[in-house]
């Protein structure tokens, strides 16, 4: 089953699902010891977990343009995400993508590898990469460090073994202009990043047991075409890579040095990392294959030469899988049959690449040949199809036990005869917690049964690891991959010694900033048999974080220990210790330490036993006011814009006021029936001359006119449209006839404010003095003031006449007036009543009904001419490019009637009226 | 040139240099469409940017982006159109004025708020882990 699934991991880090033809693929180096090392560590780690995390990490640097002008890597990469989701079953696989060239971004959030959706991610994947090679330089560090948290915050969700999948074709390079212009070791910048890498992060993975896989696409071609410094800071970056991801490498940074990164060799407890490199995209494909196959515990078959290949399989195989770039190809059986997809054999197309895998039966054994198109890649890889499977048990400190287990098929039922095999061996190694490691064993195997009769763990060890790896060689000899798992075991003490009632150790407060104090505690549960005690006299070692820093650890002394350090436990007896630890130098982080803890028994005078109990416990930087400088931020970021907004509406919202405006008035009555009159009653005719030029004005947002204010409002509330109105006089009301909004009746309801249209030319009113409307009873007319504004258009000829008939024949003038009544009483008498409490004396002025409005002096207003004046027509002002001819001498002013169609239905003046203005009411004052 | 005094039959203020009375020179011109059609398009690229980018991504830049789409580059195409109106009705009196335009350009404008959540919250995520990170220790 682990065969299987590792089989098909392969897949994912190493065929990357594109199958080539060596012919065609550039040269590619080999794997290192380290870098073998690497696929085995993960191979082991998901012998022993169901979860895969696997971050890639791709570069998008502008040098991609020429390393891989065909973008190869988009289908590489694609082919190994929809091999995700073929692992085995049961596995929980998550992935992550991120970009990095001069800046990082995390495109695809950690997700679970569905295989019903993971084609089109896959797709999505592929089309990301085509598009990503914009970025300028390559910084790594920013890259690696960022995906190192992503894995990181992902650890503590998944406890999952983890890759790192970083794939990069330049050097680190963090030069701000064109790539690679100059040697690395010219920019300080990239010193220093590197030995950041090189010290921290990568060891800090290492020690995470994330398997780094770096693949790095180095063109020669692409290193021919740079010269000079651009040249030297390719090779001497591309050769920084080894070491960060291997752990050691040699360097030219002015002068050829050996580089050690971490801890080196690396600790048998860290996860290796391997750096794989290609000549052009086709070779990385090619390497991807070849290792995917050691991952999955595969090892490399021998086919003969010629066409058809041929090849053995014996007993001992139970799955072989041949890679060809051959578009036909014919496998045949050692019974002369085809083998084509079916039952027990899968083939899977992928780029033009084949993989045919074939499940052996006994019937199968013998002699194959493999028929391909001439000048294509083939390779065989054989599988035993064996797997481990270790009996539980516990480790007691200083007794020996037994360490057992099984061979099992990786196939669920089949059966398994290591007797097929010429060789066949299971050794057992114990890994410390400091990583060194005791000399292996062998176990006793009987059937397919092992076991190591005697284990004692070593002294002092809270937890051990234990490697289990089967090694077997078919009957003719040939060495198949070995099978290795791990298991990771607390080692208790025998029932006469204190123990640790919950292992591992955490803190509950995490140690926050520079100043902050983690603090944790820990139960012992006394012996169960007899007295004991446990003592703590040495500080934590820390094993895994993410900087360098224990020499800056503080750890004070544990509270609920005696003066010499330790805590006696009668039997059964429950006893608790809090720790407290600081650090200056802070960090996000999750930190694993282990803390010497010595146990003693009464019962065995002078044995002791120091275990290293785990402890973990968590790092913070200190984030000032982190939420609150958030809700301060989206507060600005709403309010900002509203204020713009709001501005902005301000701004732009003013009465169009301009050149060429006109203003007529008149004395008007207001007849129920005939609409409106003029003042004496008689039918009002409206005249050219009628209309006066007022000044030029800029737009503005108050107007000061003869019957009011002209003002333009905006809300306070931003999003309501901004509204024109005009406030009537003291004394009187106005009517505009303009709809207001629905919100906003309230406000223009009782008259003294009336809504207006923005721009000057559309505004007219009616202007009725309070004290007419109060006595207006049962009378069917009402006096009042008639204005109109137009902006003069020499074009059109009856632009008097047009306007004044829009406003004579609105409806609802009449009823609006009579609406008025009620609420001009109410507010009267309200005013009244206020006057009398206040002994105030504001009247309404009732010295004659016939008085009309006397208007503001200072206002542009002209009263009308005196009857007979001709009512010449006013010379436009002055730049106003309308030079409007006068009337023809005698005419008297008379306008022509209006021309048919002109919507001029207005009846004409009385005869000898000459057009002359009606004279003011008796008392008018100048309308 | 109209004659002076006009001729019988000849209506006044007519000829060759001035159009026909009542009559505009051509179609009426309309209130500009483009602020509105630019304002929209602009609020479909904000939420393009928000579904492509998500809203957990870490550049920074981006999430500027859209927030200069949305709301602020909608504001001002809903001043745009006011003053732009409000100047021609002042300067051509055949202008017919379109107050829809605007109402739906401060309806969009509203829409472009909520568009622009993700976007803030993003900056606001961002920049606060900055910020506090800095101002920290």
């Amino acid at each position: 089953m682990i065969k299987r699934f590792l089989a098909t991991l392969i897949s994912i880090f190493l065929s990357f699902g594109v199958l080539i033809n060596t012919s065609q693929a550039g040269s590619t180096t080999e794997l290192s010891v380290v870098g073998k090392r690497a696929f085995d560590d993960l191979a082991r780690c998901l012998n022993s977990k169901d979860a895969l995390d696997v971050f890639y990490l791709i570069d998008e640097s502008a040098s991609l343009r020429y390393t891989d002008s065909e973008k190869k890597r988009a289908e590489i990469l694609k082919s190994s995400l929809i091999q995700l989701s073929t692992l085995r079953e049961g596995l929980k696989v998550q992935y992550a993508v991120g970009f990095f060239g001069d800046k990082y971004s995390i495109w695809k959030n950690w997700s679970i590898v569905d295989p019903k959706s993971i084609e089109s991610e896959a797709l999505d994947l592929e089309r990301k990469v085509r598009e990503s090679n914009k970025g300028q330089s390559t910084n790594w560090q920013l890259g690696v460090d960022s995906a190192a948290t992503e894995l990181s915050n992902q650890r503590k969700k998944s406890n999952a073994c983890q890759a790192l999948i970083w794939l990069t074709d330049g050097g680190l390079d963090l030069s701000t202009g064109a790539p690679g212009e100059k040697p690395v070791q010219a920019n300080p910048k990239n010193i220093e990043a590197f030995e950041s890498l090189c010290k921290n992060t990568s060891n800090s993975l290492r020690q995470a047991k994330v398997t780094v896989l770096g693949v790095l696409l180095k063109s020669e071609k692409d290193l021919a075409r740079q010269s000079g410094d651009q040249r030297e800071n390719m090779e001497q970056g591309m050769d920084l890579l080894l070491p960060i991801v291997e752990g050691t490498g040699s360097i030219n940074l002015g002068s050829v040095q050996q580089q050690a990164c971490g801890q080196n060799p690396i600790p048998p407890n860290y996860a290796a990392g391997a750096l794989l490199e290609a000549e052009d995209p086709i070779a990385l494909a090619f390497q991807f294959l070849k290792l995917g196959s050691y991952t999955a515990g595969g090892t490399l078959g021998e086919l003969s030469g010629g066409n058809p290949a041929n090849f053995l399989i014996e007993a001992g195989i139970a799955r072989f899988r041949i890679i060809t770039t051959s578009p036909t190809w014919k496998l045949t059986s050692p019974q002369g049959s085809s083998i084509s997809e079916g039952p027990g054999v899968t083939v899977v197309t992928s780029a033009g690449a084949t993989q045919i895998t074939v499940s052996v039966k006994p019937s199968m054994y013998g002699a194959w040949n493999f028929s391909f198109k001439e000048g294509s890649s083939n390779e065989l890889v054989l599988f035993s199809g064996l797997d481990l499977k270790l009996d539980s048990g516990e480790l007691i400190a200083g007794i020996a036990r037994k360490v057992s287990g099984e061979v099992v098929s990786e196939f669920a039922g089949q059966p398994v005869n290591l007797s097929d095999y010429s060789v066949a061996t299971v050794t057992v190694q114990e890994i410390l917690g400091n990583g060194k490691t005791n000399p292996q064993r062998t176990a006793s195997l009987a059937g397919n049964k092992f076991e190591l009769a005697s284990f004692k763990a070593s002294l002092n060890q809270g937890q051990v690891e234990l490697r289990v790896t089967l090694n077997v060689a078919t009957k003719s000899g040939f060495a198949l991959a070995p099978v290795s798992v791990s298991r990771i075991l607390d080692v208790r003490l025998p029932d006469n010694y204190p123990s640790l009632a919950m292992s591992p150790i955490k803190f509950d407060t995490p140690i926050n900033g520079s100043s902050g104090t983690g603090k944790g505690s820990a139960v012992f549960n006394g012996p169960k048999s007899g007295n004991g005690k446990i003592c703590i006299v040495e500080k934590p070692s820390y094993v895994n974080d993410v900087i360098d820093r224990s020499e800056t650890y503080e750890w004070f002394k544990p509270v609920g220990l005696d003066t010499s350090d330790c805590l006696l436990l009668s039997q059964d007896e429950k006893k608790k210790v809090d720790f407290a630890i600081k650090n200056r130098i802070p960090a996000d982080a999750q930190v694993q330490a282990e803390l010497p803890i010595i146990y003693y028994s009464d019962s065995e005078v002078g044995q002791q036993f120091t275990l290293n109990a785990p402890m973990e416990f968590q790092t913070l930087r200190k984030k000032l006011g982190e939420n609150w400088i958030k809700a301060l931020l989206v507060f600005l970021g709403i309010a900002l814009p509203l204020a713009l907004i709001y501005l902005l509406t301000w701004a732009t919202t003013k009465i169009a006021l301009g050149k060429n405006v006109q203003r007529a008035s008149w004395p008007i009555r207001v007849d129920s029936l005939k609409g409106i009159l003029a003042s004496d009653g008689s039918v009002l005719t409206p005249k050219p001359e009628d209309y006066k030029y007022i000044s030029d004005q800029p737009d503005a947002r108050n107007y000061s006119e003869i019957i009011g204010n002209l003002s333009a409002k905006v809300s306070k509330l931003v999003f309501p449209p901004p509204w024109f109105e005009m406030k009537a006089r003291e004394g009187a009301r106005l009517l505009t006839m303009v709809a207001p909004p629905a919100s906003m009746n309230s406000r223009f309801a009782n008259g003294s404010i009336a809504p207006i249209r923005g721009n000057i030319d559309s505004v007219w009113a009616i202007e009725v003095l309070d004290k007419d409307l109060v006595s207006l009873g049962t009378s069917t007319a009402i006096p009042g003031n008639l204005v109109i504004y137009k902006r003069n258009n020499l074009a059109n000829k009856n632009q008097f006449m047009d306007r004044f008939m829009k406003v004579s024949t609105t409806p609802g003038i009449w009823n609006q007036i009579v609406a008025l009544i009620p609420k001009v009483q109410a507010e009267l008498t309200q005013q009244s009543n206020r006057s009398t409490k206040n002994n105030s004396k504001k009247k309404v002025d009732n010295s004659s009904n016939e008085e009309m409005i006397e208007f503001d002096s200072k206002t542009s207003f002209t009263p009308p001419p005196p009857p007979g004046s001709g009512g010449s027509f006013p010379p436009p002002p002055p730049g106003s490019g309308g030079s409007f001819p006068p009337p023809p001498p005698g005419s008297g002013g008379s306008f022509p009637p209006p021309p048919p169609g002109s919507g001029g239905s207005f009846p004409p003046p009385p005869p000898g009226s000459g057009g002359s203005f009606p004279p003011p009411p008796p008392g008018g004052k100048g309308v | 040139m109209t004659s002076f005094p006009p001729k019988p039959g000849e209506i006044f203020g007519s000829g060759n240099s001035i159009p026909k009375v009542n009559q505009p020179v051509g179609e009426p011109k309309k209130a500009s469409l483009f602020p509105l059609i630019l304002a929209f398009t602009l609020i479909i690229l904000s939420i393009l940017i928000t579904v492509v980018v998500g809203a957990s991504g870490q550049n920074v830049s981006v999430y500027l982006l859209g927030y200069l789409v949305t709301p602020v580059a909608v504001g001002l195409c809903m001043g745009w159109d006011s003053i732009d109106q409000r100047n021609k009705t002042k300067s051509d009196p055949w202008f017919i004025a379109k107050s829809k335009y605007s109402l739906v350009l401060r309806i969009l404008t509203g829409v472009s708020f909520l568009v622009a959540l993700p976007h803030i919250n993003a900056i606001a995520r961002i920049l606060s882990t900055l910020l506090a990170e800095r101002f920290g220790s």
